[in-house]
């Protein structure tokens, strides 16, 4: 989280997660193109030649103003090929909130699990736990036939009993439920933290 | 970046004040402070560029976090000081201010890289004291109860035909 008191703004930084190929970027080129182009700053995207993500691909969302106060919010993608490791590390710096999307297909179990375990040791390297932090699970690709069950999908991956939804990013189906609830998260969790600090200090 | 950063009133006065001296001594198209996740702490703008500042200050802050990372690993413990973007008509030079924030500059090819440098220099020597401190947090007055729901509705609306 960053505050500008003058200009009142509260950033927030949210991160997509997750396997390579899964639709982390599908994610944000949906939100790109629906929502109101007041509210919105250019998509960045830092790619290869066949579109997968080399560094991150970035958006800024607005929604005006709230109590006189400026929320934004930075979305953010990792790349999720294996080599990238060190890029996600820096993409992932002063992280608020996550999505892990998850890849449906059955082959990509081992895959969501390993690249969810990876992202847990690089929170914990920085003195955060999935357990505590806010974030949200979404699996995508459920338009492909060799899918595995949602059921699965929950014992394998959600231990933690987060949000979770069903996604076909490319057509944005749960797409947009997802970051509110992510956002949901991140918001609470900072009023969780200004609750404390007043009992701290009564 | 430091969690739960802020920038205080004075803070970003003081940084404007800075920024705009700077512009008073050379020609420069924009100026600006970021902090190291990329986001923007004061800018002033001379000449519009192409390139929506927000998407420039991401974008910089990505070079310098990249860089960074890459003087880490090579060992280098005093991680660079400054990076140039070199183009046919504008340049753009980057350098650190304090581990959490750097200066943006960008400039037409016809100003000489010298005497940016030697400006932006003096610059960062007054910008280094007003960024190094930490403001005291007054976070109790950020969100109250009903912040939540009215952030819902504002997300409900920014969303097109959900
Ligand atoms: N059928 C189907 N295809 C999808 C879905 N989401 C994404 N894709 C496709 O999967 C491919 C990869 O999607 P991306 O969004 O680029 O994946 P990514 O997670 O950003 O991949 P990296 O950048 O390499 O980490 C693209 O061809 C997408 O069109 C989905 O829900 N259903
Ligand atoms: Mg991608």
């Amino acid at each position: 989280m960053f505050i500008h008191w003058a200009l009142k703004e509260i950033h927030l930084k949210i991160v997509y997660y997750g396997p390579g190929l899964c639709g982390k970027t599908a994610n944000l080129q949906y939100i790109y193109t629906r929502i109101d182009p007041a509210l919105k700053g250019d998509l960045i995207t830092l790619k290869t030649r066949e579109d997968r993500t080399i560094f991150f691909d970035f958006l800024q969302l607005e929604v005006g103003q709230i109590d006189e106060k400026k929320p934004k919010f930075n979305l953010y993608t990792v790349p999720g090929q294996i080599n990238y490791n060190h890029t996600r590390k820096v993409v992932l710096n002063g992280v608020d909130g996550l999505v892990f999307v998850a890849d449906s297909q059955k082959e990509m179990m081992d895959a969501n699990l390993d690249t969810l375990l990876d992202l847990e040791k690089h929170l914990i390297a920085d003195g955060k736990s999935l357990e505590e932090f806010p974030w949200v699970l979404q699996y995508n690709k459920r338009d492909l036939p060799n899918i595995e069950s949602i059921q699965e999908m929950e014992t394998k991956l959600n231990f933690f009993n987060v949000p979770s939804f069903e996604a076909v990013a490319t057509r944005g189906t749960g797409v947009f439920p997802t970051l509110k609830e992510v956002i949901k998260q991140v918001v609470a969790k900072v009023q969780q933290q200004i609750e404390e600090g007043k009992r701290m200090r009564a | 970046m430091s969690e739960n950063a802020s920038i205080s009133h004075t803070q970003y006065d003081q940084v404007i004040a800075c920024l705009t001296e700077l512009l008073k001594k050379l020609r420069l198209k924009a100026v600006l402070v970021v902090n190291s996740s990329g986001r923007i702490i004061a800018e002033k703008i001379r000449q519009k560029t192409s390139m929506e500042t927000t998407t420039l200050a991401t974008l910089a802050s990505g070079s310098y976090a990249a860089a960074a990372e890459m003087a880490r690993q090579l060992g280098e413990h005093n991680h660079f000081k400054m990076m140039l973007h070199e183009g046919h008509k504008q340049n753009v030079f980057i350098s650190s201010i304090t581990d959490d924030f750097f200066l943006i500059i960008v400039f037409e090819t016809d100003v000489a890289l010298g005497m940016v440098r030697l400006f932006a220099k003096r610059t960062m020597v007054q910008l280094n004291p007003i960024l190094s401190e930490k403001p005291k947090n007054q976070f109790a007055e950020l969100f109250d109860q009903h912040f939540q729901g009215l952030l819902n509705e504002k997300l409900d609306q920014a969303f097109l035909d959900e």
